[in-house]
């Protein structure tokens, strides 16, 4: 909301020196800034010059020689290429060592020969548009009109003097998108007296109802319409006050009916609009749901698709405009308008913020009615519209006015118990100085049984409770003045969730493993599951879509980490990173159906990924053990992956007690390529929710053995097929409840054993808890093994 | 030559060699020549038989005196000798402790998870639990139970990412709020940590994905200046013992009274420069005393309980603690900017 000072200073008495410091209480009170704009702050050294004399230049056919009085004894001599200038006109003139908008410096010098001691301005030059302060031509010098002082400075003339400030309106605060809604609020942030502001009409004659007729057939969407009709209309400019207050406020001039309509809702906040009432079909007003009409064409000559719960105006040809959004073609104000109507209603806002959004529109009135139009102001700036038509001359206004209003609402009377707004803010502010307080804001209030009972006035409508009472009293107390104390009361101990205890055991062991932590993205792009080779009817695809996504590649959620992982890696892949490892936690939305109908299932996932040299398959298996051992879960067996986007034989699943725990191994080449990861990487994906469901306490310990274990190492030679994992299991559950252990240390291929064969090499380490194991426990253990290997895999001893 | 003289001579012998000795060997080969069963002194002693049997006594006695010192000496130099040979082994085991130490490389933290857990922490010593929800919400708890009903503007503060008119990602945690109310009794004092989730472009102060650690607080006669000693602890954890914290009034829909809260500016200690443009503050959070409303819509007697409810951007507080440029740097993962992070505690 752009405020123009010199406006705000029309409704209260407030001396304003510095316009930051202003801006600043305001502040401090809750009306939030977002600039502070000078109109004139390029400007210096511009003053008004009377054109006395006008000669041709001799040696040029498109220069002229100025003799310039600017208020100085002697005149200055200007040269300029303008041709729109005689003898006697006003005109703004930069001197010598004068400054323009957009850093223009201005200096004198000759041209073609004859000096020139500064520059006459076009408004252009000056940032005053042709709208706010027309010229007698559309080019050239700025000739100002009526009377003037040579010499004067330029910029209370041009309304270049003017300080705007922008202020960031909350949305709880709509009477404080109006000037008038401001000066309130800075008469009790900063002080001031308002001025009165009273609208009184002169006599007029005739009869609205003469002219026109209203119904409005919807009253659930509009709960108040008032209008009146102004007949004789003369369009033209409105007064340059008018022109220069709206083109401050960001509001472009157009003519005398339709400056005041936006005059009024920059005023006190309620949107208007003017009907060309001789367009409008039986001049019958008809306010209603679209219903069967299909299209209409608003003014900005545009057609717009209506659905039958959109707000119209219509007439009896049929819906003409869009309640509270735009008005509609057929009846826009031209300059041979003669008869017209003014509206000023109180729509639905969330009706009109529908309406828009369907439409894909977002005016000012739009916006306006959206946070909320004040249902009880709604006549008073119909009142306001007419007085200014009978100031400015712009017709004659009709006697009577049609207001639309079937249910009154009262302005509620809030209770506030002194306690409840003590507590609230913390400070124990004496009820008498709270109703002080309350009385700049203009609430009346009355204190009984220690209760605050507020009546707050007309402007405010978000007033409505005792929590509202206590910030109105707060913020202009001072919420500097709230202390800082601790909570008392019964003690809570503090608790950690499942997840942020998982991720204290998760991150120091990943971190020791050399990985980074990394954070992405949750929504991805469905292109990513093409990279990962996935069939059209994988079950990753069945991803919960975003309807207005930023972009396609945030559009899916992930039902997998392990392409955002893929991700991270090639980016530093690309950045020509050797070796990188990271992992990442996160969850994996996965729908029950798509599109989702109810909340997906959100189950926690740690990924992590690598490539570069050391690396392997053997390393990533590593992390992923030691994952499991951290969490205590047992009987982790692994089978062979038949994930598409993993290396046919170098992919694993861990399961554990029948429940996949985890996928890990090298991702396919073909995918790997597709992520832009020309090298051999790795990933897991560990589904923590099974991990913690698998997960043991570390449970009871007992002390260590203290006799001695004994090992004994066997090298057995099998076929190449046999699972060296299995072999392992299953040697140790030959040798029975005596093997702590048995540990693999070397596999061999090559001479003497046969090609198709390999020798693995490992140790079997027994103890007893109570005994030295004799050599016959050791050596019947040791048969059970071989004999195990060779009935179950024809393995046998290395010769 | 008499026998006390050869014995003399021996002893003088010994000694001299000793001196001589430069290892440990040698002087083993003299104990051998001398004391050793076929050595000088062993043999001397076999001749005791050709003696007098009166003469023999004090021959022994004077041959075992000898016999001691040279042992003696000789384990005296030898001691001394590997002493020596030890010191001049361990001298050349000297290494260059210069060259850097051998291991694996350690991975980093990353930032916003480093400050998630820094702010839960701080939390959680103050007695607050952690609750936590699902990212996809229904409009009911991200919207509803909050005091943003359908078709209210201030819904476009929170320009939101849907599934279905009812399904969304939640654009903040606050319906872990609204559903630990529904649930839980006062007195309740949670925060709930989480990603989250709005429609902006990606740029160097947004992004669509965000995290936040929101708070609430519920219980008889809870206060705003309750809420100001709550932020301060934060505050002074987060960016230490000088840093002071300033309310500004604001507007939320589910607080009233609300207020924008503001740090001292770490870069000028509230003295004004270009990062806080010149006001000495820097605004990190919001926050306010739980609406009525909320509370009411929640099952909570707003007559009998009061609460409060903060919201903290975790990527504001990693931007403002490490000075962070760019926040697309956090999502970006480059090792060479998270590996930083791994650097100091």
């Amino acid at each position: 909301m752009l405020m123009p000072m010199k406006w705000l200073q029309e409704y209260i008495d407030l001396d304003v020196k510095d316009v930051h410091a202003y801006a600043e209480a305001m502040i401090r009170c809750g009306t939030a800034v977002e600039a502070v704009h000078d109109l004139g702050a390029e400007v210096d050294k511009v003053v008004v010059g009377r054109i006395l004399e006008v000669v041709k230049h001799p040696d040029s056919d498109h220069l002229s020689i100025c003799q310039v009085d600017v208020g100085g004894e002697e005149p200055l001599q200007i040269v300029t290429g303008a041709t729109n200038m005689t003898a006697g006109d006003y005109v703004p003139v930069a001197l010598d060592g004068s400054h323009l908008p957009g850093g223009v410096k201005i200096k004198k010098g000759k041209l073609r020969g004859v000096v020139s001691n500064g520059m006459m301005c076009s408004g252009e030059e000056l940032g005053v548009p042709a709208e706010v302060y027309p010229s007698n031509t559309d080019h050239g010098l700025l000739i100002l009109q009526g009377e003037h002082t040579p010499g004067e400075d330029i910029k209370p003339v041009l309304g270049l003097d003017e300080q705007v400030v922008d202020f960031e309106i909350l949305a709880n605060r709509p009477d404080c998108l109006s000037i008038l809604g401001l000066a309130h609020e800075s008469a009790a942030s900063v002080g001031g007296r308002m001025k009165d502001f009273e609208i009184k009409l002169k006599p007029m004659e005739g009869s609205v109802h003469d002219h026109v007729r209203i119904d409005v057939l919807d009253p659930d969407l509009c709960r108040r319409y008032t209008a009146r009709v102004v007949k004789n209309i003369k369009i033209e400019p409105s007064p340059l006050w008018m022109r220069q207050y709206l083109h401050a406020a960001g509001v472009r001039p157009i003519n005398n009916i339709v400056d005041i309509t936006n005059f009024v809702m920059l005023e006190m906040g309620q949107p208007m609009h003017a009907f060309d009432l001789d367009s409008v079909a039986g001049r019958h007003i008809i306010v209603r749901r679209a219903g069967d009409t299909k299209q209409i064409r608003t003014l900005d000559g545009r057609d717009r698709e209506l659905s039958p719960e959109m707000l119209v105006i219509a007439d009896e040809s049929g819906a003409t405009g869009l309640a509270g959004v735009m008005g509609g073609e057929g009846s826009e104000i031209t300059e041979n308008t003669k008869l017209v109507l003014f509206e000023s209603a109180c729509f639905d806002g969330a009706s009109i913020r529908r309406t828009g959004r369907a439409l894909g529109m977002r005016t000012e009135a739009q916006a306006r009615f959206e946070h909320g139009v004040n249902v009880h102001l709604v006549r008073e700036a119909l009142e306001r519209a007419v007085q200014l038509v009978q100031e400015l001359g712009a017709g004659e206004v009709v006697d009577g006015v049609i207001d639309i209003y079937p249910n009154p609402e009262p302005i509620p009377e809030v209770a506030a118990p002194v306690p409840y707004v003590q507590t609230l803010m913390g400070i124990s502010v004496p009820p008498e100085e709270m109703a002080a307080l309350l009385e700049r804001l203009g609430i009346k209030t009355r204190i009984e049984n220690n209760c605050l009972y507020c009546t707050p006035p007309v402007y405010r409508q978000d007033i409505r409770m005792g929590a509202d009472i206590a910030e109105e009293v707060l913020r202009l107390y001072g919420y500097d003045k709230i202390p800082e104390t601790h909570l008392r009361g019964s003690v809570t101990g503090g608790r950690k969730s499942a997840t942020l205890n998982r991720s204290a055991l998760l991150r120091p062991l990943l971190l020791g493993f050399g990985l980074y932590e990394t954070v992405t993205y949750s929504f991805i792009s469905p292109k990513w599951w093409d990279r990962l080779l996935l069939p059209e009817d994988a079950p990753e695809r069945k991803a919960a879509r975003i309807v207005n996504p930023i972009g396609e590649d945030y559009s899916v959620m992930r039902t997998t980490l392990i392409p955002s992982v893929l991700t991270t890696l090639a980016t530093n892949f690309n950045r020509s990173r050797p070796a990188f490892g990271c992992f990442e936690t996160g969850v994996r939305f996965l729908p029950k159906e798509v599109p989702l109908t109810e909340l997906p299932e959100e189950r926690p996932s740690l990924c992590l990924g690598a490539y570069g040299a050391g690396m392997d398959f053997y390393k990533v298996k590593g992390i992923v053990e030691a994952v499991f051992e951290k969490f205590g879960v047992k009987n982790v067996r692994y089978e062979r992956s038949t994930a598409p986007y993993m290396h046919p034989g170098r992919g694993a699943v861990a399961l554990a007690d029948g429940r996949e725990l985890a996928v890990l191994g090298q991702v396919h080449p073909d995918a790997a390529h597709n992520f832009e990861l020309d090298t051999d990487t790795y990933v897991a994906e560990i589904d923590l929710k099974a991990l913690e469901e698998l997960s043991h306490p570390v449970g009871e310990a007992a002390a260590p053995a203290r006799f001695p274990a004994v090992q004994r190492d066997m090298a057995l030679v099998m076929e190449e097929s046999v699972a060296v994992g299995d072999l392992m299991d299953d040697l140790k559950a030959a040798a029975g409840k005596l093997c702590q252990e048995v540990r693999l240390f070397d596999i061999y291929r090559g001479v003497p054993i046969q090609p198709g064969f390999k020798s693995v090499a490992v140790s079997v380490i027994l103890q007893a808890a109570d005994r030295t194991l004799t050599d016959a426990e050791i050596g019947a253990a040791f048969d059970k093994c071989l004999k195990a290997a060779k009935e179950k895999y024809n393995a046998v001893l290395r010769s | 030559m008499t026998m006390q003289n050869r014995l003399d001579e021996i002893r003088d012998g010994l000694l001299q060699k000793l001196k001589e000795a430069t290892d440990k060997q040698h002087v083993e080969q003299l104990r051998t020549a001398i004391l050793g069963r076929k050595g000088e002194l062993t043999g001397i002693l076999r001749t005791m038989g050709s003696l007098k049997p009166e003469e023999r006594p004090a021959f022994g006695q004077k041959i075992n005196q000898l016999r001691n010192e040279l042992e003696q000496a000789l384990d005296s130099a030898a001691r001394t000798l590997e002493e020596k040979e030890k010191a001049a082994r361990l001298k050349a085991e000297t290494l260059d402790i210069s060259i850097p130490g051998t291991r694996p490389e350690l991975g980093a933290e990353h930032p916003l998870i480093s400050t998630m857990n820094a702010i839960v922490d701080t939390f959680v010593s103050m007695g607050y639990s952690v609750a936590e929800g699902p990212e996809i919400e229904l409009d009911h708890y991200n919207f509803e139970l909050l005091n943003l009903p359908k078709d209210h503007p201030a819904r476009d503060a929170q320009d939101t990412l849907y599934f279905s008119p009812n399904i969304l990602l939640r654009t903040h945690t606050s319906p872990v709020q609204a559903r630990t109310m529904l649930s839980q009794k006062p007195p309740i004092r949670i925060v709930c940590p989480g990603r989250t989730y709005r429609a902006d472009e990606v740029d160097a102060t947004h992004s669509p994905a965000f995290s936040q650690c929101e708070g609430l607080v519920i219980d008889e006669g809870v206060t705003m200046a309750d809420l100001k000693g709550a932020l301060a602890s934060f505050a002074t954890a987060m960016f230490g013992e000088d840093v002071k914290v300033r309310f500004r009034p604001s507007f939320f829909p589910f607080t009233e009274p609300s207020a924008e809260v503001d740090v001292t500016c770490s870069a000028c200690k509230g003295k004004g420069c270009p990062k806080c443009k010149g006001t000495g503050w820097i605004e990190v959070l919001g926050a306010g005393m739980v609406n009525p409303k909320v509370l009411d819509m929640c099952g909570i007697d707003s007559k009998k309980y009061t609460g409060f409810a903060f919201g903290i951007g975790i990527e504001r507080v990693a931007v403002l603690k490490y000075n962070i440029p760019d926040m697309r740097l956090l999502f970006e993962n480059d090792a060479r900017f998270l590996q930083q992070f791994g650097k100091g505690r």
